[in-house]
């Protein structure tokens, strides 16, 4: 079949044309502001890479970076077994195609239509060490050990956060899923029923590589995604990301330098687009690691 | 005996359905409840049933002046944002997924690349660039940046669908004589119905619900969307939360009725007897 | 089952979509037809205006204070009532995104003629940044009514003002008067009374102070503003302190953390997990006794919870006959846009607003916020007024939070770095001595800054 460079451009050029416009120019050029100091008003100051030592050398900014990649790779880890890994079971609990599971699917989907700021209230609520419904549980059936200050102890307060964000989210790697599983061809199945092959050894011969792909995408998305969030966090931690940074996330620590908190120092564009650029160096080089480990593979 | 093994198997699977079907539903219900109760009842009794359905949140909104206004302004740019960004969306995927040609890897990475920065970093040159363009304060301009924003996500979507479909397909109907665009809007498209439903609901939310842009790039007050005429009800210190609740809650029904409605889609486009013919 | 619920749902939506608005219009037309009425409406006022006075104007003030609409709505009616021909809209911004909302639209020359400016270096670089005019007594005559110490939040070092002073906060405690009553307590007037107070609600199962760990804020603002004030001596410590003459390991200081961390022991359980709206929950549903916070909850209070009887008291004091100091937090000051058209207009309304009249119409109808205007004795809020019981009669017992003057410059600003010590402290890292100097040690650049 002729695929030729022309068309190639013909298909690619509208979505280049608009996303470098509007999205990509813009955000690289505002990572030039890393070069100076400003406060988002008046003349910049150029400073050369000041800022960028001040965030790897100068108390608390290193600390504050450091300890937010930290965090954001356990987010990332949470995010990819609470959300990710569960969406995976769920779609092959639905794939069965037992009675219900339409409707299961369909109402599993609904908090993904919800706003985040409805989520990060609810959420809230149902971890408040006082009424909330969580601990009220688990001290009705005996486990009051386990009831806690969810939000506020600093072991279980980003745990916590990554619950209520898989709680939203997992609708679209679950239905993701259930798309690649129902395009497996059952005929593979059945020859591999005739050689006799154990169910375990189906799901990782044959499922797993089938709908590798998908798995790539989530990941891929999974992974983007995480190490720009921060949404959440502010909903349900405010800007501090607390209890004492702990769920202090680079997105967190980008908006709160870059645009100040609740009658804190003045922003901080340049220390922030600083952060922004190492965010990008580090989310591109991840990609770009992920793709020529998995890619080449799958033929990415 | 065997079948009677099946069953148990299938009732456990059921019940862990059921069981995760609760872990779902109780925060929405916990949303829908709260909507309908007044502020005092919501501060005080947070968890309980409303005393009596209180429906002053959603009268409201519904009588906010030019609400009909508001509401159309925001239907049009999220429509609109979305039909836009799933037509290119799929061009590019299309030509990322199909052609094999050394761009292909790092275009993806390129586009991906947008997911990288923080979009509010960037907001100020948007306003200026939107400001040069003359399209501050247009509807248009929102839109732009709407779609620009969501095309990453959108063309990671359809393109891990389109390579589930076997090029073979395409091959046949090449052989056949079919043209690119007809295979593309003809074979490919129809079997990545779920991708389009997924991609219009997980861009419908954000864009839907966004008061940072329009509050940033709109000025007029008969150009506000929906939203962004509620952010009014969040107070520095007091939120109405009642408002705010019934506000989200009625702006999640444009969202559920697009998904009930593509729901159908959701899955059987890819069925594997579709792509065995 | 499904596809009813569609058939409901696409039900909903074309009646949301179609409400509000008559048939038979074409849709395009449609969208324009509010603006054009809107429009007409206008021309004929100002046909109506034009008659009586000059050219009428009309002018738009921003703000973050999305609660206080209704309240502003009626001090530019009474306003207009005396200038006719200047018609004032009040155009609030969603707090959060107020400062990136102001950046962009100053920036592309589409910003409000009024701004509502932020006390302290938060609003001073609107100034530095060139977009707000210098006000004077020559155009804002009603300034020198103004005590100089409310200037100074909107003044640069060398004496210039950006922006005309007057919404400002008082922060203390407020408590509930029935639980009070029901335990024979009396507001208490030193510290030991204070926690005798807390002693007797927790042995009644009361829980005595709404106060968690979750939100940072209100950590330095709402309990280290006030509580510091009769440990080191309120404002003229604060004046020591930036010009480097003390610092955060005096004793004054270390005492106020001592202070903060013998009050968690009266917090509810959990109280790590416990946010400002769950603090305003605990009082308002009179679960708790005492709710360390300010003036500005008085409105939302009552208005949550009309049953709630409660009053207010200053920061207790050390000895008994001590001077009773009152914290205040400067909140907004009026600025005019370098890029109004109409100067006139725009002083003519901020003059107004800081009169004795606009001051008094904004203590009415603003609930909670004050000017300090000297002629504002009384409020007409009964809960509002009891704040103002505290000033002394020459107004010269109010300190304003320390935190804010010179010591946010820069990141890490001295709020953060006292949240962090403080929520450090309860939870058993540091003893009140090393919370101190944790903040000695952040505010090292200050300290560098003024030696220079």
């Amino acid at each position: 079949m002729k695929r030729s460079k022309t068309s190639f451009a013909v298909f690619v050029l509208p979505a280049f044309v608009i996303y470098t416009i509007f999205m990509l120019l813009p955000l690289i050029s505002s990572l030039g502001l890393s070069l100076f100091s400003w406060t988002g008003y008046g003349e910049k100051e150029f400073v050369g890479l000041s800022n960028f030592s001040r965030l790897f050398t100068e108390n608390p900014f290193n600390v504050r970076f450091f300890n937010s990649l930290f965090n954001n790779m356990k987010f990332f880890i949470y995010t990819i077994i609470l959300q990710n890994v569960a969406a995976l079971v769920i779609a092959l609990l639905l794939n069965k195609e037992l009675t219900g599971s339409k409707f299961f699917r369909t109402v599993y989907f609904i908090p993904t239509t919800i706003s985040v700021v409805i989520v990060g209230f609810l959420w809230t609520l149902i971890y408040n060490p006082l009424w909330g419904p969580l601990n009220y549980v688990l001290k009705s059936v005996g486990l009051e050990f386990l009831a806690k200050p969810w939000l506020g102890d600093p072991k279980f307060a980003l745990l916590s956060i990554a619950v209520a964000n898989a709680w939203q989210y997992v609708g679209i790697p679950m239905m993701l899923f259930l798309a690649g599983l129902q395009s497996i061809s059952q005929d593979i199945y059945e020859a591999s029923d005739i050689d006799g092959v154990s169910s375990w050894q189906k799901f990782f011969y044959i499922t797993l590589p089938l709908i590798s792909p998908v798995i790539f995408i989530i990941t891929t998305l999974t992974f983007v995604g995480n190490f720009s969030a921060f949404e959440i966090i502010y909903a349900m931690e405010g800007t501090l990301a607390g209890p004492n940074y702990s769920t202090d996330i680079l997105g967190t620590f980008f908006y709160r330098t870059s645009f100040g908190q609740r009658a804190g120092a003045p922003p901080d564009m340049g220390l922030g687009a600083a952060i922004a650029s190492c965010m990008f160096a580090i989310i591109g080089l991840g990609v770009i690691l992920w793709f020529n480990l998995y890619g080449k593979r799958e033929n990415y | 005996m065997r079948i009677t093994k099946v069953k148990y198997k299938d009732a456990l699977i059921q019940a862990l359905l059921f069981i995760y079907l609760i872990f779902t539903v109780y925060p929405v219900f916990l949303m829908v409840i709260t909507a309908l109760k007044t502020n005092a009842e919501i501060i005080k009794h947070p968890l309980s049933m409303p005393i009596k359905l209180n429906f002053s949140g959603f009268i409201k909104i519904f009588t906010t002046q030019n609400f009909a206004l508001y509401f159309r302004n925001s239907f049009f740019v999220t429509v609109l944002s979305i039909l836009i960004t799933v037509f290119v969306s799929i061009l590019l995927s299309y030509a990322l997924a199909r052609y094999k040609m050394k761009y292909v890897n790092p275009l993806s990475i390129y586009f991906l690349a947008g997911m990288m920065i923080p979009i509010r970093l960037g907001v100020l040159y948007i306003n200026e660039l939107l400001n040069t363009l003359n399209l501050i304060d247009s509807l248009i301009g929102l839109i732009l940046v709407y779609t620009a924003m969501t095309i990453p996500f959108s063309m990671f979507i359809f393109m891990g669908f389109i390579k589930m479909v076997p090029v073979e397909l395409d091959e046949s109907a090449y052989i056949d004589g079919c043209s690119e665009r007809k295979i593309l809007f003809r074979i490919i498209a129809p079997l990545i119905k779920p991708a389009v439903a997924t991609v219009t609901i997980y861009n419908f939310v954000p864009i839907w619900n966004d008061v940072y842009f329009p509050l940033i790039f709109i000025h007029s007050p008969e150009k506000k969307t929906l939203l962004l005429a509620v952010t009014i009800f969040f107070g520095q210190f007091q939120t109405d939360w009642s408002l705010v609740f019934s506000a989200l809650t009625v702006a999640t029904i444009p969202v559920l009725t697009i998904y009930l409605v593509g729901s159908k889609y959701f899955i059987r486009g890819l069925t594997s007897g579709a792509l065995k013919g | 089952m499904k596809k009813i619920l569609a058939c409901m749902l696409i039900g909903i939506l074309l009646l949301t979509l179609f409400a509000g608005c008559g048939g038979g219009k074409s849709f395009g037309t449609e969208d324009k037809e509010p603006a054009k009425a809107e429009q007409s409406t206008q021309n004929e006022e100002t046909k109506n205006a034009d008659q009586d006075t000059g050219k009428p104007v009309e002018l738009a003030m921003t703000s973050w204070r999305t609660e206080d609409a209704e309240g502003w709505a009626k001090i530019n009616e009474a306003f207009n009532k005396q200038y006719p021909n200047i018609k004032v809209k009040f155009n609030p911004v969603k707090n959060t995104e107020y400062d990136s909302y102001l950046q962009a639209a100053l920036t592309s020359g589409k910003a409000e003629e009024i701004i509502m400016v932020r006390s302290f270096d938060a609003g001073k670089r609107l100034y530095d940044g060139g977009y707000l005019v210098e006000l004077n007594e020559a155009v804002i005559p009603n300034l020198k009514d103004m005590p100089a110490s409310t200037k100074m939040p909107f003044s640069t070092e060398d004496g210039k003002i950006y922006a005309a002073p007057e919404g400002l906060v008082y922060l203390g405690f407020l408590y509930n008067k029935k639980i009070f009553e029901s335990n024979n307590l009396n507001k208490p007037e030193t510290w030991d009374e204070f926690f005798k107070a807390c002693e007797v609600l927790k042995s009644k199962g009361i829980i005595p102070i709404a106060q968690g760990a979750k939100d940072s804020w209100t950590l330095e603002e709402l309990l280290s503003g006030p509580i510091i004030m009769p440990f080191v001596g309120g404002e003229e410590w604060k004046q020591k302190l930036i010009k480097g003459e003390t610092d955060f390991l005096d004793a004054g200081f270390v005492k106020h953390l001592e202070v903060i961390n013998k009050l968690k022991d009266y917090f509810p359980e959990g109280y790590e997990g416990i946010g400002y709206t769950d603090q305003q929950q605990m009082f308002i549903s009179e679960q708790a006794a005492i709710y360390p916070s300010g003036s500005f909850e008085t409105f939302y209070l009552k208005k949550m919870n009309p049953d709630l009887d409660f009053g207010c008291f200053a920061t207790p004091v050390q000895n008994k006959g001590d001077k009773r100091w009152l914290n205040a937090n400067v909140s907004f000051g009026y600025g005019i846009n370098k890029n109004c058209k109409n100067m006139d207009a725009a002083n003519t309304y901020v003059n107004w607003l800081v009169s004795a009249e606009g001051a008094q119409m904004l203590g009415d109808t603003v609930v909670g916020f004050y000017s300090r205007h000297p002629e504002v004795r009384g409020v007409a809020d009964e809960q509002a007024s009891e704040w103002l019981t505290y000033l002394s009669p020459q107004s010269d017992n109010v300190m304003i939070t320390w935190t804010y003057q010179y010591l946010k410059k820069q990141q890490p600003d001295v709020g953060t770095l006292t949240s962090e010590a403080v929520s450090k402290m309860w939870i058993g890292d540091y003893t009140p001595q090393q919370a101190a100097q944790h903040i000695q040690d952040g505010m090292k650049w200050f300290f560098d800054s003024i030696k220079k």
